[in-house]
């Protein structure tokens, strides 16, 4: 009678982990250590994170504006945005490739 | 008509008239790369890496479905591509999901990113070093070294975030001083 009361308190997502580590064959700690860092990794996007229509306006800013700014200000508070930012610029290894496979395509491989 | 005078618009009716040229594909490889990583860098939850073969998988879907007769409008053909990296990032985090350790850091720092430096064409280096005042000098040799990020920001005494805002208009700057 009190294991059942037990069982029927513990929050979910203990009975979850518990679940979780039966099957994968963990320990009830590292299936609650997974879920912790799961859970700080969903903060991004934020509700404040540049989105694919900012990238590329702030990509192809001529000249700063209030807008702009902004945004970047809020680049440099979020490590994310920091990062999409500057890993968003198409580089000379992934036009090369793409270029490959149009040649591949049309037949003029080389 | 030279890539550089080339805007997206052109390209997509000059691949509508021949699907393998190759100066029109490098004008929508550079005006659509940003957009398509960024999908699939917020769809893969900040996964740069998996977000990169995603964006080059997307281009490569382009190169087989050619969809250049139906898709005229730039905007279009945006659409199309944000689609196409969306479902294919969903397909990466569902295989993550099931087998992980092929994407995820799940709580990391964000990952190292490649060259940090402007991408430049042979020579324009030497000129960009003429234009520059002393302060972006001093980042230029810093990226052009080869640290990450991390390291670049520790070196500057500032923030990762500021850090990259920092080569951002550095970027930015020799992009524009150097089309003109």
């Amino acid at each position: 009678m009190r294991k059942a009361s037990h069982a029927r308190s513990r929050p979910l997502f203990l009975k979850e982990a518990q679940a979780r580590a039966r099957r994968e064959g963990i320990d009830v700690k590292q299936a609650l250590d997974g879920d912790r860092e799961r859970l700080r990794s969903a903060s991004y996007p934020g509700p404040d994170c540049l989105d694919p229509e900012e990238i590329v306006q702030l990509l192809g800013a001529a000249e700063p504006s209030a807008t702009v700014e902004a945004r970047l200000g809020h680049v440099e508070d979020c490590e994310d945005c920091a990062t999409l930012l500057l890993a968003c610029e198409p580089g000379t290894g992934s036009l090369e490739r793409l270029i490959a496979s149009v040649r591949e395509r049309s037949g003029l491989a080389r | 008509m030279s890539e550089g005078a080339m805007d997206l618009e052109q390209a997509l009716e000059r691949l509508a008239e021949s699907p393998a040229d190759e100066a029109a594909w490098t004008v929508l490889h550079r005006s659509l790369w940003p957009f398509v990583f960024a999908v699939a860098y917020r769809e893969l939850r900040g996964a740069a890496r998996a977000a990169e073969d995603v964006a080059q998988e997307t281009f490569l879907r382009l190169v087989r479905s050619a969809p250049f007769d139906r898709l005229e409008d730039p905007a279009d053909l945006r659409a199309y591509a944000g689609t196409v990296a969306r479902n294919l990032a969903r397909d990466t985090a569902r295989r993550e999901a099931r087998q992980p350790q092929t994407v995820a850091e799940p709580g990391r720092a964000p990952e190292p990113l490649g060259p940090l430096g402007p991408q430049l064409p042979e020579g324009a280096l030497e000129l960009a070093r003429k234009l520059l005042d002393p302060q972006e000098l001093a980042l230029l040799d810093l990226v052009m070294g080869g640290d990450d990020l991390r390291r670049v920001a520790a070196s500057l005494g500032v923030r990762y975030g500021t850090a990259a805002v920092r080569i951002h208009r550095l970027r930015n700057k020799l992009r524009k001083l150097l089309v003109t």
